[in-house]
């Protein structure tokens, strides 16, 4: 649900560590010592971004690895790209509108 | 620009007419009609008016701000906010359009997208794109 998604992309936090798990799987460990940050604060934004579906952890021996979820993301993307659409298209409709009539 | 507008979409369109009768296309509703939906739009701030969105309804909305020529918002059902300027450009204008606050259901999500800076969808989505494309 592409409203879940937002909620979970709303926090500057959980973002970058999106975007640390775009270059591969990491271990909350490793995620926190990259942004500076406590590891019980990290582990709280893993699980809010796991609730949301957009990373998902998986064991390793005694480590979990969390792993990007795009397909959320994406579809909160495609959500929004469907409005840029739509409205390009009234922009045109206006901007054509403008062609045929004469207004004063 | 403020922190509202980073949640929102945002688009720019240069149209080769003056700003007058762009401003005319969005204000007066046998013209908007025209070009996008039947509603009894005015150029008065606090006006109400009704917009017949089709199958997604009849949406009620309030106008926010008004500058002639250059700029009318309005409220946009219960969460959303359309803002629209006006600015010249040679012998046309520009016009932006700021469709704002993402939250379809939830009075959470009103802030879902704030404080997303710009730019992080086009450096992410590319780079999850790529991803996604690997799985």
């Amino acid at each position: 649900m592409a409203t879940d998604t937002f909620t979970a992309l709303a926090n500057p936090v959980r973002r970058q560590l999106l975007e640390l798990l775009v270059d591969g799987p990491r271990t909350a460990g490793d995620l926190a010592r990259q942004i500076d940050l406590s590891r019980p604060a990290v582990s709280e934004h893993l699980q809010v971004l796991r609730n949301a579906e957009v990373v998902r952890g998986e064991p390793s021996g005694r480590e979990r690895y969390y792993h990007l979820n795009p397909a959320p993301l994406l579809e909160a993307n495609a959500w929004l790209q469907q409005f840029e659409r739509y409205w390009r298209e009234r922009i045109d409709a206006l901007s054509k509108l403008l062609d045929e009539e004469d207004l004063p | 620009m403020n922190e509202t507008e980073t949640t929102a979409i945002r688009i720019d369109q240069y149209i080769d007419h003056p700003p007058h009768k762009v401003w005319r296309a969005l204000t007066e509703p046998k013209l908007m009609k025209r070009w996008w939906v039947d509603g009894n739009i005015a150029a008065t701030a606090g006006h109400r008016f009704e917009l017949d969105m089709l199958s997604w309804g009849i949406i009620p909305c309030t106008v926010l701000e008004v500058e002639e020529d250059r700029l009318i918002s309005y409220s946009f059902g219960e969460h959303w906010t359309i803002s629209w300027r006006i600015e010249p450009e040679g012998a046309g204008c520009r016009l932006y359009l700021v469709h704002s606050g993402f939250d379809l259901s939830r009075p959470g999500d009103r802030n879902a997208l704030e404080g997303m800076e710009p730019g992080w969808r086009e450096k992410i989505m590319p780079a999850l794109a790529r991803v996604a494309g690997e799985i």
